[in-house]
């Protein structure tokens, strides 16, 4: 019980944070409509002909227009940027003052992150929600399973990217570089995850591949759950293999903090 | 505390290029400390333009043109958003995210009171040399890209180019001068920095993929597309010498405007003390 309210009273906070920076935020959510622009480019692809996806799913029509608006649309939902936050505190010293309080950091860190969904989450569904059921309700799933599992994706693609947030966060214990590298992973994200172009139109190899590989499980899945069309047995066992992913990754994140704290020493007082 | 500045912004004047050479000087030394810095910025500076040219390879994968654009042209666009990507991290967005962190610290007072122009001061303060890597992987992907056309520009071509990638750089500095001016009035401004820094990822398309409403903000409102696209239709013999003087006279006209701005909000500066 004493979690609990701990955790809502960091959620307020969080929330209160959200509402103040409104303006800020409205902004971020306009920098993150790659997707928007995405949709555009592949109309403009699929014009001249349908794509067929490694899975045999035709891409084209009114599917370009679900996909996009799904992944701007999810992108809000289990978005992070935890790794600039700690990579500050790390640098300037701060840390040892969230060290000092009797509760781990990452709970912190990851109640001010989910404070900010909600309000991110109205904006993108007052938008991007709207404009899915008026131009391609007929690509989003009915499938009640499915459905089920969309909710579950969506907070295991968080705790994914979360997660790597923090591991990239942490890298600051050892390189003023942690950043950067962040950025190399994220060029590689916006290509793999499905950001940019859906998984499925890859070549068959490579999108095999990517099914060993995080990316897709931060954004993609829960997308791909929305608009491909998959049946209940395909959706539960992607989440699955999402669930292993979220694990391994919140493992890995506890393991590089700890690891690094060794290594941490606050800087003035 | 009211502003510091005094009522009249200084203009740039004589002198001016002595403090642009100092300052540079003075940023490259700073950086030059820090040399395995170019080793990891070559590194992610490789894996950014992957990813810009990834896509290529996907969109064209069974097809030869794309709304009349080839695969080498689509390459030579991705090849001067790169080049111009390398000018925007190397010289402008270091600057203006200083000139960010100045006003939301307060520590912009003490760049006000040096005898100088103001705007020529915070642009050139901070550099970031390591990134130029991109400079050179953007040109050759515009060669690689007019190779695989087989295309031979002329010295006029080649002379139009650089007129319309001079104005592409005018365009990308006054854009996000704009972007780093409105830090006068909204705190957390370097969002905004990210915002034009996004929206500018939209420009690494040939400019006849984009419709509709699309079309009109990379072409009128931010003229991302036609900064990129420009100087590859100017190597390639397809831009009018009409399209090519009214893109230069609106980078001016832009380059102006944000002069404007920026200076309004430097008279409108209210110190954050301390």
């Amino acid at each position: 019980v004493r979690t609990l309210r701990l955790l809502r009273a960091l959620f307020v906070v969080g929330w209160k944070e959200a509402l103040a920076y409104r303006t800020e935020l409205f902004v971020w959510i306009l920098a993150t409509t790659m997707p928007l622009v995405m949709l555009v480019l592949w109309r403009a692809v699929t014009e001249e002909k349908t794509l067929i996806g490694a899975d045999g799913i035709p891409f084209g029509g009114q599917k370009v227009v679900a996909y996009f608006l799904a992944t701007f649309l999810i992108r809000q939902l289990c978005g992070s940027w935890a790794a600039w936050q700690i990579n500050q505190e790390i640098k300037d010293g701060t840390l040892a003052l969230r060290l000092l309080r009797p509760v781990h950091p990452f709970l912190p860190w990851a109640t001010e992150q989910l404070a900010y969904i909600p309000l991110r989450g109205a904006v993108a569904l007052a938008g991007a929600g709207t404009a899915l059921v008026v131009y391609a309700r007929g690509e989003l799933t009915t499938d009640v399973l499915v459905l089920g599992a969309l909710p579950v994706s969506i907070f295991l693609a968080f705790i994914c990217t979360f997660s790597l947030n923090l591991i990239f966060g942490s890298l600051a214990f050892w390189t003023n570089q942690s950043t950067k590298i962040m950025d190399a992973y994220n060029a590689i994200f916006f290509v793999f995850s499905g950001y940019l172009i859906p998984v499925t139109l890859f070549p068959r190899r490579l999108a095999e591949a990517l099914d060993y590989l995080p990316f897709r499980y931060q954004l993609g899945v829960p997308v791909e759950l929305l608009v491909s069309g998959y049946d209940g047995k395909t959706a539960w066992l992607l989440v699955a293999k999402q669930a292993v992913f979220a694990t391994l990754l919140l493992t890995g994140a506890f393991a590089a903090f700890h690891r690094g704290l060794r290594r941490f020493e606050a800087v003035g007082g | 505390m009211r502003a510091l500045p005094p009522s009249r912004p200084r203009r740039a004047g004589r002198g001016a290029w002595a403090v642009v050479r100092a300052q540079v000087r003075a940023a490259f030394l700073a950086k030059l400390q820090y040399r395995a810095d170019f080793f990891v910025d070559a590194l992610l500076e490789l894996f950014w333009t992957g990813s810009a040219i990834a896509p290529l390879f996907v969109v064209y994968r069974d097809r030869t043109t794309v709304a009349g654009a080839s695969f080498g042209e689509a390459l030579a666009v991705v090849g001067v958003f790169t080049i111009l990507t390398g000018v925007l991290e190397t010289a402008v967005t270091p600057s203006l995210n200083r000139l960010v962190e100045h006003v939301r610290k307060g520590t912009l007072d003490f760049v006000l009171l040096a005898p100088r122009d103001a705007q020529l001061l915070l642009s050139t303060e901070r550099i970031e040399p390591w990134r130029s890597a991109n400079l050179i992987a953007g040109i050759a992907l515009v060669v690689a890209g007019l190779a695989r056309d087989g295309i031979h520009p002329s010295p006029t071509q080649v002379a139009s180019a650089l007129v319309a990638f001079a104005g592409a750089v005018v365009y990308l500095f006054a854009i996000f001068t704009v972007a780093a001016s409105l830090a006068f009035w909204v705190v957390r401004a370097d969002n905004l920095v990210y915002l034009f820094t996004s929206l500018f990822d939209g420009a690494r398309w040939p400019r006849h993929v984009f419709k509709g409403f699309v079309r009109v903000l990379f072409t009128y409102v931010l003229p991302f597309a036609v900064m990129t696209n420009f100087p590859v239709e100017a190597l390639t013999g397809k831009l009018s010498l009409l399209s090519l003087g009214i893109a230069t006279a609106g980078a001016c006209a832009a380059f102006v405007a944000s002069r404007a701005l920026f200076q309004y909000a430097l008279r409108n500066y209210t110190s954050a003390g301390g």
